[in-house]
């Protein structure tokens, strides 16, 4: 460690060592390298005021106005009232945490386990590692048409020809709203493992390996190993994932908008594609902007209390 | 002498924003330039790889910019999209003509997006012999003019000829009745691996092809008494043509396998033989053929059939608009170059031949398919001036063409309040009527109903 008394910004103490040292004295910030750090933050911060800092400030501006980028007036809550009383709220609301809920259960463990598999494996874990990634590398859009075939309703569609070698009957998939919200999850899932798995990965790899030796010393087998070890040490990881997870699904909006529109009978209409619908297909930007802002700030209370409990729990 | 840091700091922000300011204060233009000269832009210039419209673009605007020397025209290739539409007028960059379809007019009109042109339907001569029923689309409830109809269409029975044969029907025996849809549709279904009817259901499309059924069975969806609009989705023709429709899902089995369609995924599928029917805008001849590969001779084309009491066809079409912020002089111009480029045609016949024989050449359409947008002697001189260049079949298309010159035929236009809110509801009840066997259709449309008051009460309280 780095003494004091060697640093040549503090003066030495006095023999004696009785004597206040004077304080400290703040060198100018050109000096201490500060026009550097703003010509390197600038680009950034310029970037960011205009395309996300400005554009959420003016969000929240329009959220309070009717708009029509010709003449614009306030019109205080009326927005909000509005949104509150659209009957496909309620709707886009369940329809939202019912994906939030089914990509939980589905999607949620999947990456967990994929993480495990394949650091266990102690051939071929690079090309697995490889192919769980790949359909991250995948545009979304490209992957979501290419499940758009694989759900073809009819008896030729490609799950409904594997289906039929074991004798089941053609499914809807995306044509029932009992099943088409499930389908969507499903792609989700599929797009979006890999990124995840690499993650855990990381995470699992970074274990020390010593706490494995020592327990299969004590003679643990390896879903004891992975019960006891594995998880445990992996919690951090999974409580932020977990977090991010809760986030994004709730701004679900890709996959229901290509794969279904909302449909059918409005079974897939998500919170966000109904601030779309407001935005791009009414018009009706101060709507948009009033629900888009109302989302936020409950996803912001919610953030807030999990990682408040999530710390509390960690303690 | 070395300069305070938080100087340093303060004039780099202030550099910041005046270069942000800057770049606001540039993105919106005014076209008029001194001497009355005016640069004109203009959306809706074809693609790169659309070499022979491109040919044909490049073409008229030269010789529009010698026959008016003042005006100069800066093409885009910018269309109306709905998504990028509000963002391009708030930021200065959408062009100050351009098309928009019909559907979207009366809310860009409520929403005063743009300009009043009922002044040149005075002046211009070739303004006046538009059809009534096309002009009508364009008139706000002030009575007003906002746009010019630059082509016009009825929605219709869409008719794949190849499929017809397959199943052993003439596709030349016009289907004179619903009846006579259902049972060709469910012909077509037994004797061929197509479906007989694809029934659009998606974007909203679904509604609009719902309200044209409707109006067929007699009923509109909205009604209109002056300036106001109620909301009428819960009638008893809606009601007759979901049921019609629910038959032919449920117990036909003659609509195919897949209920999430619009036009972008039902196109491609019809023009390959995957549908022998499709109801939607006649003049789509041009994206089927053009865009997905039809053989233009399978194309066919009817009428939609009229129940006891039915009140026409759903009209639709192309507008040429004008920003409600242009200048006069812009707006002069503006509605010159869309007289020149889309209408003059009709009152030159010379000119008509000429430009139909550049478009044959560079692998046109010729004519446009469509409802003619002039009085049936107009449309039949242009028709002759132009025949040496005709590419389209048009024999297939004859019920259709002589339906729509008979006076009894009637066009009806599309709903003036939130039209797209109201066929978006309609999607949902079409829905759940094709994915639910026993879906209460009543009860379907009384929701839809309650919620389609809310939205048309909303908006006039707005407006």
């Amino acid at each position: 460690m780095t003494s004091v008394t060697s640093s040549p910004l503090v003066p030495p103490v006095a023999a004696g060592g009785d004597s206040v040292p004077p304080p400290p004295q703040r060198r100018p910030l050109l000096r201490r390298g500060g026009l550097s750090t703003i010509l390197i933050l600038l680009p950034a911060v310029v970037l960011f005021s205009l395309f996300s800092w400005w554009p959420i400030l003016r969000g929240l501006v329009i959220a309070f106005q009717k708009t029509n980028f010709i003449t614009t007036s306030w019109v205080g809550i009326e927005n909000f009232e509005r949104v509150l009383a659209d009957p496909l709220l309620g709707q886009a609301l369940e329809n939202t945490a019912l994906y939030t809920g089914l990509a939980l259960v589905i999607g949620f463990p999947v990456p967990i386990f994929l993480a495990v598999l394949l650091a266990e494996m102690r051939r071929a874990r690079g090309i697995s590692s490889f192919l769980v990634f790949l359909p991250t590398v995948i545009p979304p859009v490209v992957s979501i048409l290419l499940w758009q075939v694989f759900y073809d309703p009819g008896p030729d569609g490609l799950f409904n020809s594997i289906l039929a070698t074991v004798g089941v009957d053609p499914l809807p998939w995306l044509q029932s709203p009992s099943s088409a919200m499930l389908s969507i999850v499903l792609v989700a899932t599929w797009g979006a493992a890999g990124s995840t798995t690499i993650i855990y990965l990381a995470t699992v790899l970074s274990i020390d390996s010593q706490l494995y030796e020592a327990a299969e010393i004590d003679g643990a087998g390896i879903f004891r190993r992975i019960w006891h070890i594995t998880l445990p040490q992996m919690r951090g990881t999974i409580l932020l994932l977990l977090l991010l997870q809760l986030i994004g699904t709730f701004q679900v909006f890709t996959e229901p908008f290509l794969l279904t529109g909302g449909g059918p009978n409005n079974s897939t209409l998500t919170l966000l594609m109904l601030i779309y619908r407001y935005a791009f297909i009414y018009g009706n930007f101060g709507q948009a902007a009033a629900l888009s802002l109302m989302l936020a700030a409950a996803l912001s209370v919610f953030a807030a209390i999990y990682l408040w409990l999530s710390r509390k729990w960690s303690k | 002498m070395s300069r305070h840091p938080r100087r340093v700091a303060v004039e780099l922000i202030a550099a910041v924003t005046a270069s942000a300011l800057l770049l606001t204060a540039c993105s919106g233009s005014s076209g008029e330039a001194a001497g009355g000269e005016v640069t004109l832009t203009v959306g809706g210039k074809p693609q790169a790889t659309d070499e022979a419209a491109l040919a044909l673009w490049d073409e008229k605007v030269e010789q529009f910019e010698t026959e008016n020397p003042d005006v100069t025209i800066e093409a885009s290739e910018v269309v109306y999209d709905p998504q990028t539409f509000a963002a391009q007028l708030a930021g200065g960059t959408l062009p100050v003509v351009m098309g928009v379809p019909v559907t979207e007019i009366q809310s860009l009109i409520n929403r005063q997006q743009l300009k009043d042109v009922s002044s040149y339907y005075d002046s211009e001569e070739v303004l006046k012999q538009l059809n009534e029923s096309v002009t009508a689309n364009v008139q706000g409830t002030d009575g007003a003019y906002y746009g010019i109809p630059v082509s016009a269409f009825t929605l219709a029975v869409l008719v794949n000829r190849d499929v017809f044969e397959q199943a052993g029907l003439d596709p030349d025996q016009t289907l004179e009745s619903w009846e006579d849809i259902a049972a060709a549709a469910s012909t077509i279904t037994e004797k061929t691996d197509a479906a007989g009817l694809g029934q659009l259901t998606t974007t909203n499309q679904g509604g609009w092809t719902l309200a044209a059924t409707s109006a067929a069975f007699g009923g509109l969806i909205e009604e209109t008494n002056g300036e106001q609009t109620s909301a009428n989705l819960d009638n008893d023709a809606t009601k007759a043509a979901l049921e019609y429709l629910s038959d032919l899902r449920w117990n036909k089995n003659a609509l195919g396998s897949n209920f999430l369609l619009d036009f972008d995924s039902a196109g491609p599928a019809f023009a390959t033989g995957e549908y022998g029917m499709l109801v939607g805008a006649s003049e789509w001849y041009n994206p089927l053929v053009r865009n997905f590969g039809m053989d233009p001779e399978a194309y066919g084309l009817f009428p939609l059939p009229q129940k006891a009491g039915g009140l026409g066809s759903l009209g639709g079409g192309s507008v040429s608009v004008i920003r409600a912020d242009a200048s006069e002089a812009e707006t002069a111009a503006g509605v010159a170059w869309s007289n020149f480029y889309y209408l003059d045609r009709f009152a030159d016949l010379e000119f008509a031949a000429e430009e139909a024989a550049g478009m044959a050449k560079d692998g046109g359409t010729v004519p446009r398919v469509g409802l003619p947008l002039v009085a049936p002697e107009t449309y039949t001189a242009y028709l002759e001036a132009i025949e040496p260049s005709i590419n389209v079949p048009l024999e297939n298309l004859e019920t259709y063409y002589s339906a729509a010159e008979s006076p009894d035929f009637k066009v009806v236009t599309e709903p003036r309040t939130e039209a797209q809110q109201i066929y978006g509801l309609l999607d949902t009840v079409l829905q759940a009527v094709f994915t639910e066997e026993n879906a209460d259709i009543d009860a379907l449309l009384a929701e839809a109903q309650s919620q389609a008051e809310t939205i048309v009460a909303g908006a006039q309280t707005q407006s």
